[in-house]
């Protein structure tokens, strides 16, 4: 089942704008709140723009890795068409827009219509236990992100010159990526030996004091949200540092915030995703209690036993734009957090300007030793 | 006749006090003499004076320089510039160019000096390498408290050096960083550096610390103790830098010249 949101003016696909609380319609303008479609799908009026009601699971919710059996019962406001299965990973639908046949991979929850453009979910992929408890809308539009990319090919000092004009923006994608947040309590115990060096001078002779200390930590924090991508698709270690997100922005799931933007549903799974989670968390709470061991020459953790306890685990959808560019013949890929703008990606290097530099760093070094030879 | 003997000793107390006036000024008061050993800190007997005396002046001679010993029982925090001074205040020095050599025992700070100096600040008859040998030949001597032995060897070894007939070939004494070389090396070494920091550094963005997702007002100490366990010490003599150099060309209270020397406690 896909279904679109429907401009109650001009009967167009409609989309969300980022950085407002609205949905808009491309072609004629008209605007609909978020607040309106929500309450107009929660009593199944149609004045809006047309959606449907999803399957109120909570994102709390544990289980088997979602399958697509689970069917919405509300009432469908959109066009529809029949999923057929082909092959075992491609799935097909028609776009509730055109009609055309759109052919999306077993992930994809939100997408285009190759054909017509018309943004189009994939209901049983947002619903039942898909459907994500948050989402953080997007907040960077288009425009600002393709800014940023123009701004980006500029920074760094050994970033080829050519990078700016030559490079070929190829693909820009606002794409809504699942995660896992996690919530847990953690408990650390930690034992270390620390020494504290000071030394004195007595004649020609330096006495250096070595103060031994044992110390013990018994410290218990709570993290709240920390995040997962829930996407394999993803690198773990790009999207760890796109963090972090500002949850004073989090949204609770809506169906339209995804409208003009793609989205996967996750496919690993928070038992998958649990022990990365774990692992970060546990990275935090022993650097939090070796951070009250202060004035200490040398810290060495002689034994540390860390315990976590779950608190809760929650599925949500965050916005990252991810852009694919070209530059001499090589393809490169920038990520923007679609929230807070924080950049990630791999400038290429210009390797004259790398020679030039060290030449010139080497001849100011070689002035300032020689000026320094002089006054010594 | 009662007359004539008051003048007489009237005048022997003159001398006296004159006398005693002078070695209140330490050593700094005899060394504008002809003697070539100075043992204001007593730890040589006559005999031993004697015969570094003579030695000196035999060794003064055949190298053309004017080659001193001399203790002191005088706080000094430099004793290079002590050397230095010791051999300006005194006016010491051979010939025109003023070469003189001086081993200084200084027996209050417990080191030992090796400093020569002339008037052009180049043209050394021993260069810095030599000068740290000597040094490293009459450190056991002097530790042992075996101090003619020392000034001995120290002749013998000042001796044998200022012999040495580099040519051409004599080693430049130069600070580490006069060395063009050295200073290529450290020049490309540091930019080497810097620049892949700068390479490896430039898409790296941090990941966000623990405290980003922390809960406000969670983290609780529950237990924090720090025992002190015990002290350990490590005792280190500390050698008094024997390496030279540092004074070259270097002019002191206006008056040309220079010097070089190095000094090690013992």
């Amino acid at each position: 089942m896909v279904k679109n949101y429907k401009c109650p003016g001009c009967g167009a696909s409609m989309v969300f704008e980022e950085g407002t609380d609205h949905m808009v319609c491309p072609y004629c303008g008209t605007k609909v709140s978020m607040e309106q479609i929500s309450r107009e799908e929660t009593t199944g009026k149609e004045t809006g723009p047309k959606g449907t009601d999803g399957d109120e699971t909570s994102g709390e919710e544990t289980g088997p890795k979602g399958t697509d059996g689970d069917e919405t019962s509300g009432e469908n406001l959109g066009a529809e068409a029949e999923a057929e299965t082909m092959g075992g990973h491609v799935r097909t639908f028609h776009c509730p827009n055109c009609g055309a046949e759109m052919m999306t991979d077993e992930n994809t929850a939100a997408t285009f219509c190759s054909f017509c453009g018309s943004p189009t979910l994939i209901e049983e992929r947002l619903s039942g236990i898909l459907k994500p408890k948050y989402l953080i809308p997007f907040q960077i539009d288009r425009e600002k992100a393709k800014e940023m990319f123009r701004a980006w090919t500029k920074k760094g000092i050994f970033t080829p010159r050519s990078f700016s004009s030559a490079s070929a923006l190829d693909k820009v994608t606002g794409m809504y990526v699942p995660y896992w947040l996690y919530d847990y309590e953690a408990d650390v115990d930690l034992d270390a030996a620390a020494t504290r060096v000071r030394s004195t001078r007595k004649g020609d002779t330096e006495y250096t004091y070595t103060d031994h200390y044992k110390i013990h930590r018994n410290l218990s924090a709570a993290y709240e949200k920390v995040p997962e991508d829930a996407s394999t698709q993803m690198p773990d270690d790009v999207m760890e540092r796109l963090e972090p997100f500002d949850y004073d922005q989090i949204k609770d799931f809506e169906m339209p915030y995804l409208t003009g933007f793609l989205a996967e549903k996750y496919n690993d799974d928070q038992e998958k995703m649990k022990n990365r989670a774990e692992e970060r968390i546990r990275g935090f709470a022993v650097k939090e209690t070796l951070d009250t061991i202060q004035g200490y020459t040398t810290v060495t953790v002689v034994r540390q036993d860390v315990s976590l306890k779950q608190k809760r685990q929650d599925y949500a959808m965050l916005p990252v734009w991810i852009m694919n560019y070209r530059y001499r013949n090589k393809q490169y890929m920038l990520m923007i957090n679609g929230q807070t703008g924080k950049m990630i990606g791999k400038l290429p290097l210009d390797y004259g300007r790398i020679g030039i530099g060290y030449v010139l760093l080497s001849a100011v070094i070689f002035l300032l030793l020689t000026l320094l030879g002089l006054f010594m | 006749m009662y007359r004539w003997k008051n003048k007489l000793l009237t005048g022997l107390g003159l001398c006296l006090l004159f006398l005693g006036l002078l070695g209140s000024f330490g050593i700094r008061g005899f060394a504008a003499a002809d003697s070539s050993v100075f043992d204001s800190a007593g730890i040589l007997t006559e005999e031993e004076e004697a015969e570094l005396e003579e030695g000196c002046e035999e060794l003064s001679e055949k190298i053309q320089a004017d080659v001193l010993i001399a203790t002191s029982e005088e706080r000094a925090s430099d004793s290079k510039k002590e050397a230095r001074d010791f051999i300006l205040d005194n006016g010491r020095g051979y010939g025109e160019g003023q070469e003189s050599i001086l081993f200084l025992i200084n027996m209050e700070e417990r080191v030992f000096t090796v400093y020569e100096y002339n008037e052009e600040a180049s043209g050394y008859l021993l260069t810095d390498d030599e000068i740290d040998r000597i040094i490293a030949a009459v450190k056991s001597d002097m530790s042992a408290g075996n101090y003619l032995e020392a000034c001995r060897t120290f002749l013998d070894r000042t001796d044998h050096y200022s012999q040495i007939d580099y040519g051409e070939n004599r080693p430049e004494e130069e600070d580490f960083l006069d060395s063009l070389g050295i200073r290529i090396l450290i020049s490309l070494g540091v930019s080497a550096v810097v620049i892949a920091i700068l390479v490896v550094t430039r898409n790296k963005d941090a990941k966000p610390a623990g405290t980003v997702y922390l809960k406000d007002g969670s983290r609780r100490i529950h237990s924090r103790q720090d025992f002190f366990t015990h002290t350990t010490v490590v005792k280190r003599k500390i050698e008094t830098s024997s390496s030279s150099s540092s004074s070259h060309g270097h002019s002191s209270g206006g008056t040309r010249g220079g010097g070089h020397g190095g000094s090690s406690s013992f």
